[in-house]
């Protein structure tokens, strides 16, 4: 037997060494992989963020008491709700002053359900015209759906503002993000 | 002859380092495992929940209510119907007041968050009144919306103290829970300190 014969069966009984060798490398960047983050999902947060601006926002459907000059967060004003979900119109000061990401706002978008306690549910929107937009492309059954328009929904219990009286009352919002 | 050695000594071999080919797969595997279970998500208190149920504690403690004990019928806060009871000297009250008063707390307090709060278990805190236990309410939301996910996506408390006439303090403190958690998840987090103790 020739040296060269014997090199080559020694090469022949390495190989099973060298797949295992090929899995343990395989494994190793499987699991770093695993802890790299890629892409830092924040559309959740930010739908969080937007629902508490809403509710403890300046300028926005809160009661801002004139007399005191004090914000009362958590308490909506009905006559700014009111005017926030005007159907006549397609923007409203939430887009225009009070959270305003520019022309067609490419961030959020929301519709916002006023249930007080023996009166019809009021409705208002921000970004309305990209609600409607998004809305659909958050079911899982439209080409370009649920993986590019998430949504999430909110909920709190509030007093509405109505005249001198407080009215039991939830704020519900869906948020598009 | 040589080869036949060769052949020999690269079987020994391999099964010498058997026992090490195994360990390295089931570390593998472990930390595959470990990896997996870390990715779960957790319920958790965080400050967004918390500040939602602060807004939801303050809200409750503003509601207005009609006590029918008063003549004429009074309409006050929950949170001055409270003050008013405890600042009382606790050992003069009647108990038919206290009766009165626990009885008035559980049903205004269950109309108001039961039906306002969607998809919830909730849990209220009052100083106590007979016993050294605090005065507990506690309930859930049947508005079966399944569409909204909650008022908090873990679980969430908030307290706050309620200056008295007598210059003493009333803490309230308010606990919520979603009720989509699972109920292991819920189950931890009533063993340990936050659903149990009436402390902030």
């Amino acid at each position: 037997m020739g040296k060269k014969a014997e090199i080559s069966s020694e090469l022949v009984l390495a190989i099973p060494r060298f797949i295992f060798l090929i899995i343990v490398l395989f494994s190793v960047v499987l699991l770093i992989k695993a802890f790299v983050k890629e892409k830092i999902e924040v559309k959740e947060l930010e739908s969080s963020i937007f629902f508490q601006r809403v509710l403890f926002g300046k300028g926005g459907i809160v009661w801002y008491d004139e007399a005191s000059q004090r914000m009362h967060p958590g308490t909506i004003d009905l006559e700014r709700f009111r005017e926030a979900g005007n159907p006549q119109t397609q923007t409203n000061f939430l887009d225009n002053i009070f959270a305003t990401y520019g022309e067609g706002n490419p961030i959020l978008a929301a519709h916002l359900v006023l249930e007080m306690e023996g009166k019809p549910p009021l409705e208002a929107y921000y970004n309305k015209q990209n609600y409607f937009r998004w809305e659909p492309r958050t079911l899982s059954t439209v080409t370009g759906g649920s993986a590019s328009v998430s949504s999430s929904k909110h909920a709190s219990y509030v007093l509405v503002k109505d005249g001198d009286n407080l009215i039991p009352a939830t704020l519900k919002a869906t948020i598009l993000s | 002859m040589t080869n036949t050695n060769s052949k020999r000594a690269a079987i020994v071999d391999f099964l010498s380092h058997f026992w090490a080919y195994i360990f390295v797969a089931m570390v593998i595997v472990l930390f595959a495992i470990f990896f997996k279970l870390g990715q779960q998500d957790q319920a958790s208190i965080t400050s967004l929940d918390s500040n939602i149920v602060d807004s939801n504690l303050i809200n409750y403690l503003k509601t207005p209510i009609i006590v029918t004990t008063g003549h004429p019928k009074e309409k006050i806060s929950v949170g001055e119907y409270i003050v008013s009871y405890y600042s009382q000297d606790q050992s003069t009250v009647s108990s038919e007041s206290k009766t009165q008063f626990q009885a008035t707390m559980r049903q205004q307090t269950e109309a108001i968050l039961n039906s306002r709060l969607p998809n919830i278990k909730w849990k209220l805190f009052l100083p106590s009144i007979d016993s050294t236990l605090p005065f507990t309410l506690a309930g859930e939301s049947g508005t079966g919306d399944t569409s909204t996910v909650g008022v908090v996506k873990g679980i969430g408390q908030s307290c706050v103290t309620l200056p008295l006439q007598n210059s003493d303090q009333a803490l309230v403190k308010l606990v919520i829970i979603n009720d989509a958690l699972p109920a292991s998840t819920v189950l931890t987090h009533i063993k340990g300190t936050i659903y149990k103790e009436y402390s902030c």
